[in-house]
């Protein structure tokens, strides 16, 4: 029966024959169970969705390598013919060399292998920021930057239950340009003085009061550079003193110290912190 | 003019015929020991030394002082004493190459690459007249010596100031182009070699060239050459130079020609002209995660596709490849005649697929025995590859006291 069958296939008939086959085969199935010998007959449908080729090579029960197809019911029993051609690997559209690569290859001196490992990472990178990961050192970089001014300027949302009003983008334009060194444009200039000194208190106040508040819940605030520091060492000193080193016997007295702080040298070597501070209470000593 | 200065008493090594005499002059020369070659195609219907030959010795002697070098009247016995490797150091050097050399420029080059480095001072020289840039039968283009074969001297830490510059491309037979050689880097003696993996292909890049004919011929060669060499690697990048043909005089390379003309080279033939140096092919170099570099080739032959050329050059460097080692064919004798010329003593090793190992190599090691006094060794390694050691001689650079 495989061979009778075989031999129709490959006749030229095969086609109409195969078609008959079927329909007889569609009408049996629809009164009655479906055929399991026939289940094994290539129908026409099945053979639209393979290449013309393949169809010429029909051979039903001979070869059972590849497994599982018969539920797909596509390649149940043709050989699956592989035309392999090297140029259909190919890329259809052939990416260019960076031009950094072409400028170092096509020069006149020879590449070098420390040269021209350094431009592959940047190629690779950009490739990836095509495909897949938008996350590229420079976009990371653009997030980084709007997210630290989102947070400088969250006050602003926070006082307009997150309005962004024109208001607040030309206070928040204004805090950029102090940022960025200008002066704040908001501020009175002229003001009776009553009232400057009045204002200034109560905004003293009202940041005492902030910060008590924040101690006894417990926050932790940024650290106060409102007040200037005086420095101890000048406010301990009483009388008269030299701006630099000590009266001593009618003569000035500098110590190794005062010296390098005139001379413009910061210790011996790069001293850290403890260094100065042993330093420091050695002068005092 | 006389060698009496460098080795008065050394007798000559004594050689026969013409096989490999490029080599046999270079280590000539870089050993200071003089040479003489005797029946030099005593047989042949042409006796004696060719032009190019004649060209090569002209050119070591403007770069050498106190070369003498006596030829018989046939031109069949030759007598070469080689003077100091000084070099040009700032004087440029044209060196005018017969307009019928059939040989690449690449055959000057290999030599001016060996022996600049242990001059005195720096190389720069341009070579004119019949330059024959692409691959020829017999030598490979000037891109493979750049990208190829400059590269392998980075091992023994030469780098600096070496650049090949290709001023005007020519292909064969007759070629009409024009190379600049410039060569910075002197040492007293090169790095001892160790190099034991040869590592993984990890790109292939590569230069095809057209002169004279479409572009076309270009991007066929480039496909042709992606679709074998892609299913491997993805990263091939093939670079495309397209330039003009040459004009040149109708009796362009004939016999005599220049001679008839007697120096009034603007009306040579009349005035006639021809295009010249026609022609395309493709030069294809795969590099190694290690640095090793593997190149092969491929010219276009009379009526040759262009596809087919790409195919060849694309199969001819996986051959390349599969023959492996550290060093690919084409440095092999570079790599050999630096690691004799280097530290006294130091023992180098390389190690080279078994196939790399033919008759050039013996002949080679045979020229070296003779030229140094030193042996190549070579034994068996791991997975089928040889190790080839060879004991430094330590000549190094004699018009160098200090590096």
């Amino acid at each position: 029966m495989p061979e009778k069958k075989r031999k129709r296939e490959i006749g030229s008939r095969n086609k109409s024959d195969v078609d008959k086959m079927d329909v007889f085969r569609r009408h049996f199935e629809s009164q009655f169970a479906p055929l399991e010998g026939a289940q094994k007959i290539p129908s026409s449908k099945k053979h639209k969705a393979l290449p013309g080729k393949t169809e010429e090579a029909l051979s039903d029960q001979e070869w059972e390598g590849i497994p599982g197809v018969e539920d797909g019911g596509l390649v149940g029993d043709v050989p699956v013919v592989i035309e392999f051609d090297a140029r259909k690997d190919l890329p259809r559209s052939v990416s260019k060399a960076p031009r950094s690569e072409l400028k170092s290859f096509m020069s006149s001196k020879p590449p070098l292998p420390t040269s021209s490992t350094t431009p592959i990472p940047p190629k690779s990178e950009k490739c990836s920021d095509d495909e897949e990961d938008p996350r590229s050192e420079a976009e990371m970089l653009k997030n980084d930057l709007a997210l630290q001014r989102l947070l400088r300027e969250s006050h602003l949302l926070d006082s307009t239950s997150g309005k962004a009003t024109g208001k607040n983008r030309l206070r928040a334009l204004e805090s950029r340009i102090q940022a960025l060194g200008g002066k704040d444009i908001t501020i009175q200039k002229n003001m009776p003085m009553a009232i400057r000194k009045g204002i200034t208190a109560a905004r003293e106040k009202r940041e005492l009061k902030r910060r008590k508040n924040a101690k006894e819940a417990g926050i932790v605030l940024e650290k106060d550079t409102t007040r200037k520091k005086t420095s101890k060492k000048r406010q301990d000193r009483g009388g008269f003193r030299p701006s630099i080193g000590r009266f001593k016997g009618g003569a000035l007295v500098l110590s190794k110290r005062d010296v390098m702080d005139i001379e413009g040298r910061s210790g011996l070597g790069s001293g850290g912190g403890r260094k100065g501070s042993k330093k420091h209470g050695k002068i005092k000593g | 003019m006389t060698g009496s200065t460098i080795a008065p008493t050394t007798p000559a090594i004594r050689f026969t015929t013409h096989s490999s005499l490029r080599r046999r002059l270079v280590l000539s020369t870089l050993t200071g020991a003089p040479l003489h070659i005797s029946r030099i195609r005593a047989t042949s219907l042409k006796p004696g030394l060719t032009s190019y030959e004649f060209s090569l010795l002209r050119l070591l002697d403007s770069l050498t002082n106190g070369t003498f070098i006596e030829i018989s009247l046939t031109g069949t016995t030759l007598l070469y004493k080689p003077g100091l490797i000084t070099g040009n150091n700032g004087r440029a050097l044209v060196h005018i190459i017969p307009e019928n050399c059939p040989r690449g420029v690449t055959y000057f080059l290999e030599v001016l690459v060996l022996l600049a480095p242990f001059s005195k001072s720096a190389f720069s020289v341009t070579l004119k007249g019949g330059v024959i840039t692409s691959a020829t039968t017999e030598d490979y283009s000037v891109d493979t010596f750049r990208t190829a074969v400059l590269p392998v001297y980075a091992g023994f830490e030469i780098t600096h100031g070496i650049e090949v510059r290709t001023l005007v491309r020519s292909s064969g037979p007759l070629g009409a182009g024009e190379v600049h050689f410039l060569h910075g880097h002197q040492v007293r003696l090169p790095k001892t070699l160790h190099l034991q993996n040869s590592g993984r292909v990890k790109r292939i890049r590569g230069v095809s060239y057209s002169t004279g004919v479409s572009a076309g011929n270009n991007a066929r060669m480039i496909e042709a050459a992606r679709g074998v060499l892609n299913r491997f690697i993805a990263d091939v990048y093939v670079f495309s130079d397209v330039s003009k043909a040459q004009i040149v005089p109708t009796d362009y390379g004939k016999e005599g020609a220049v001679e008839k003309a007697a120096g009034n080279m603007k009306g040579r033939a009349g005035g006639k002209t021809k295009k010249t140096g026609v022609g395309f092919g493709i030069s294809l170099v795969a590099e190694t995660s290690l640095g090793t570099t593997y190149a092969a080739d491929a010219f276009a032959g009379p009526a040759e596709a262009a596809e087919d050329v790409g195919k060849r050059a694309a199969v001819m460097l996986l051959e390349e490849i599969r023959v492996g080692g550290v060093v690919g064919r084409h440095g092999l004798m570079s790599v050999l005649v630096m690691m004799m010329m280097g530290v006294e003593g130091d023992v180098g090793r390389v190690v080279l697929g078994k196939e790399a190992i033919g008759e050039e190599f013996i002949a080679g090691a045979r020229d070296l025995k003779k030229v140094f006094g030193g042996e190549v060794a070579v034994r068996d390694g791991e997975s089928d590859l040889l190790v080839v050691s060879v004991v430094g001689r330590g000549v190094g650079n004699i018009g160098r006291k200090v590096a």
